[in-house]
């Protein structure tokens, strides 16, 4: 029961979400040829506007009408051709970005989350200590830093100056993707800088969150009772006392995987990294309605998936969740 | 930012900017070639031996984070445009001098009252699969342009009513009425395409990737990858082999990516704007690292003329008289864009057009500024602002888009400037598309716009801003001495009737100042000399150095000589 009503909640904030997603750029005050033409400061020729019109399908059909023919296409699994990129499919854009996306906001979100929580666990655990007082300001320091800066920093020092590391792009000119050593290396070589400017700004963040909830955790009885015991203080701290104190940390976690699927549009642009953040400012701009809506569409999925998944996953790490909805 | 704003975003079209060199292109065409050096110069083929051992060049038009497999020609947002290098029209006009090049084309003649122009079609074209290139394909080319009008993109069968082939290597234009400057835009930005891959394509070809493209251009696509593509000469061209062997295009997302590119030498040839060029770019290697920064339009101060009080001929002559244009130039755009003249001409492109007598500098004259509005019965309220004699006071906004910061920072000179002479000036800063709005609506008051990158000649910048019912009369200037000039101009071949005709054009604009010139709009171009010599410079502007310019950049390219 429990999960069909959540399934039924999921499905419903999609339509939700979809449709938002069709009016909020319709809203937006004039239309893509006008940002074509005024971008370009007079190299192309207003002229231009007819074919152009011919060319993204802009016309008057009023907007029910519209929204009909988007949620016919999207049935039938149809994102529409981008303008920014025409004539080229939302999904191929789509397709040809978020999986660097994936990979390098996904894998530094993963890493800032477990090595965030780790630390937080330890200087929870040692309250006080040289450890605690020394992480908790480090961090909080690294996390006030502004990502752009850092990133910028990085690449000046280490890509621009001392050659360390590639300026841009996610793997080396002349290379096409495959799942070769050889590839796999470039791509984890190129993801090092703009990887490293997100982790050790994010860090900061989940060390804090969980080393709050540890520090009432560890003086709940039940740790007493578990040290009482005689356990090894590395039992209790991480058995009894972190799995506790981790549960609000999971949410957040789940949110924050959500919205590793839009992107990092700072610092993709700085290390000219092909991911989704881009092309989302870059849709923004051009008022790309087919591409913005697309991306929109996958973040909010995504995010809703992810929202549903920790539902479910919640009823099985704290059994009181599901129990309760369902006497309800 | 300015980088990527003033960064032109959509190329495929700029060549729309060409238009009229009606001055007997026939006669001009034949000598061009030589004057230019162009195409099948003797140079180009001395170095076909050396030339796959030459290093690549590494070239950034345009910011983008990722290519898409498209190389459609008539896409118009097309960032990756195989406009010039894959793809070339029948001719090109160059922007920067009055040159025009041959290049699928051969010749032009006009007869039937300058209603028809008849084009010769080069002999010996081959397309770079190897089949024969002949004037099947030009004619084949503007009728799917006739049946798609989404592929029209420059609007020529506006003025077509016919193209058909006559003989086996000519093509006749048939035009519906005499719009002679208008041929340029036919003949010079339209892209020739090959009948027998065209032909096949199912539906509407606008909506079609070509992900192969096959040209008759110096250069074809070589290897392809969302992040960087390249092009290898084209070993069929008719120019001979290029100099270069193969060109590298980088996808790169962002104004300070791409400056650090240039800036440690990675790129050889760029459109990029840097603030203290000299000083972050040139010095780092003074003997290779070179950039041109030709002027290729006006900046302009336009007023609503359907504003009473702008309408007032006085009071937009006190304003062009209060106006700083050199600071302009220093502070707001960097010291880059050089103060306009009043003729309404782009110089030195356009020197051969200037009235003669005709005045070519702008001087600041508070006093006369004063003098001209009191004169003409403003008078100076309590607050320091000027006061019509009907009681409306001289406040005016003035728009220009949100982030374009060097307009920004003009608009805030313009204001101090205006202040001094009794006119209040609010700037307002709207987003793009809202600007783009107010100017297309004609609802603002002033607003800065720099006019289209107009052609070899003055006709298309002139007509664009001033003949009433043009889209970019944003002004709504309406004056029957000019417009009957400009008609005058599109209707003839004759040199000197069209110098008298532009003499007219000029004259009125320095009376009127229908808009106030500010400073001239310049395009951006960097370049190494390192491996290659032989790009467009000051001393020898022949083509638009950007290689954002479609058509344009493959006569730099191969005009280019190996530097060892």
């Amino acid at each position: 029961m429990y999960y069909i009503k959540k399934l039924g909640n999921f499905i419903l904030l999609v339509w939700v979400a979809i449709t938002l997603n069709f009016l909020l750029p319709h809203l937006m005050p004039g239309n893509p040829m006008e940002a074509l033409v005024a971008k370009s400061q007079g190299k192309i020729d207003p002229v231009v506007m007819h074919a152009l019109a011919l060319q993204f399908g802009i016309n008057n059909k009023p907007l029910w009408q519209k929204y009909i023919d988007y949620m016919t296409q999207l049935l039938h699994g149809n994102l529409g051709v981008s303008i920014t990129y025409y004539p080229v499919h939302v999904s191929t854009i789509i397709g040809q970005s978020l999986p660097w996306t994936i990979i390098l906001v996904g894998v530094t979100t993963v890493l800032a989350f477990l090595i965030g929580t780790l630390i937080g666990i330890v200087a929870a655990w040692r309250r006080n200590k040289l450890f605690d007082s020394l992480m908790g300001p480090l961090w909080m320091f690294m996390g006030s830093v502004p990502q752009f800066w850092l990133a910028l920093l990085l690449l000046y020092y280490f890509g621009f100056q001392l050659g360390w590391f590639p300026q841009m792009h996610s793997y080396s000119a002349g290379d096409a993707p495959s799942f070769t050593w050889r590839f796999l290396g470039d791509a984890v070589w190129h993801s090092i800088l703009p990887g490293f400017a997100l982790l050790i700004t994010t860090i900061g963040g989940w060390m804090l969150a969980m080393r709050n909830n540890m520090i009432q955790v560890v003086s709940d009885d039940f740790v007493a009772f578990a040290k009482a015991r005689g356990l090894r203080p590395w039992t209790v701290m991480m058995s009894y006392a972190a799995r506790n104190a981790v549960l609000p940390s999971v949410t957040q976690f789940a949110i924050a995987l959500g919205y590793a699927v839009g992107g990092q549009i700072l610092i993709e642009e700085i290390f000219s990294y092909p991911g989704i953040g881009y092309q989302l400012s870059q849709a923004v701009i051009s008022q790309d309605y087919p591409l913005m809506q697309g991306i929109f569409l996958i973040i909010a999925v995504v995010m809703l998936f992810v929202n549903f998944a920790v539902d479910i996953l919640y009823a099985r790490m704290d059994p009181r969740v599901g129990t309760e909805e369902a006497s309800a | 930012m300015e980088g990527t704003l003033k960064k032109l975003a959509a190329t495929a079209v700029v060549s729309t900017a060409a238009v009229a060199l009606l001055a007997g292109c026939g006669g001009q065409t034949s000598s061009s070639n030589a004057a230019g050096g162009t195409g099948n110069g003797a140079s180009n083929n001395a170095v076909q031996t050396s030339s796959s051992s030459n290093p690549p060049l590494t070239i950034l038009a345009e910011e983008s984070s990722s290519w898409t497999d498209n190389f459609n020609p008539y896409a118009v947002a097309n960032l990756q445009t195989p406009n010039g290098t894959i793809y070339e029209p029948l001719f090109y006009f160059s922007t920067t001098s009055s040159k025009v090049y041959n290049l699928l084309g051969t010749a032009m003649q006009w007869s039937n009252d300058n209603k028809t122009l008849t084009v010769t079609v080069r002999d010996g074209v081959k397309w770079n699969d190897g089949q024969p290139f002949s004037a099947k394909d030009v004619v084949f080319t503007y009728n799917l342009l006739k049946q798609y009008p989404s592929l029209d993109t420059q609007a020529v069968w506006k003025a077509l009513s016919d193209v058909k082939q006559v003989g086996s290597n000519q093509v006749e234009f048939d035009f519906k009425s005499v719009q002679v400057p208008f041929s340029q835009i036919v003949v010079g930005a339209v892209p020739i395409v090959p009948e027998h891959i065209w032909s096949k394509i199912q539906g509407d070809p606008s909506k079609w990737t070509d992900p192969n493209p096959v040209g008759t251009g110096p250069y074809m696509l070589d290897k392809f990858n969302a992040q960087t593509y390249t092009l290898k000469a084209n070993p069929n061209y008719w120019g001979g082999t290029p100099a270069v062997p193969e060109l590298i295009y980088p996808a790169i997302s962002s104004a300070q990516a791409a400056n650090l590119q240039l800036t440690s030498g990675k790129l050889d040839w760029a459109d990029e704007f840097l603030q203290n060029i000299d000083k972050l770019y040139v010095s780092k290697d003074p003997t290779n690292r070179h950039y041109f920064f030709p002027p290729v339009a006006d900046l302009n101060l336009v007023p609503n003329l359907k504003n009473p009080l702008l309408a007032n001929t006085a009071v937009r002559q006190a304003m062009s008289l209060a106006i700083d244009r050199q600071q302009i130039d220093n502070v707001g755009e960097f010291g880059y864009e050089k103060p306009s003249n009043p003729s309404g001409l782009v110089l030195p492109n356009e020197q051969d057009w200037l009235k003669p007598g005709l005045s070519t500098t702008f001087t600041v004259d508070i006093a006369k500024a004063n003098a001209l509005l009191d004169q003409a019965g403003f008078k100076k309220g309590a607050d320091g602002i000027r006061v019509s004699p009907s009681g409306q006071k001289l406040s005016f906004n003035l728009i220009a888009p949100n982030g374009w910061t060097d307009w920004n920072e003009d608009e805030t000179l313009i204001a101090q400037d205006l202040k001094q002479i009794g006119i209040q000036i609010n700037v307002q800063e709207p987003q793009q598309t809202d600007w783009s709005n107010a100017l297309l609506n004609h609802q603002f008051d002033l607003a800065l716009e720099s006019g289209l990158f107009a052609g070899n000649t003055p006709y298309q910048g002139f007509r664009n801003t001033l003949y009433p019912g043009m889209q970019q009369n944003y002004e709504q200037y309406d004056n029957s001495v000019v417009a009957k000039a400009l008609d005058q101009f599109a209707s003839t071949t004759d040199p000197s009737t069209q110098k008298q005709a532009m003499y007219t054009v000029e004259a009125q604009f320095e009376k009127d100042l229908p808009v106030i010139p500010l400073v001239y709009a310049a395009e951006w171009s960097q370049y190494s000399t390192k491996d290659y010599t032989g790009w467009p410079d000051a001393s020898n502007p022949y083509v638009d150095p950007s290689p954002a310019t479609a058509f344009a950049d493959a006569i730099v390219l191969m005009n280019l000589k190996p530097a060892h």
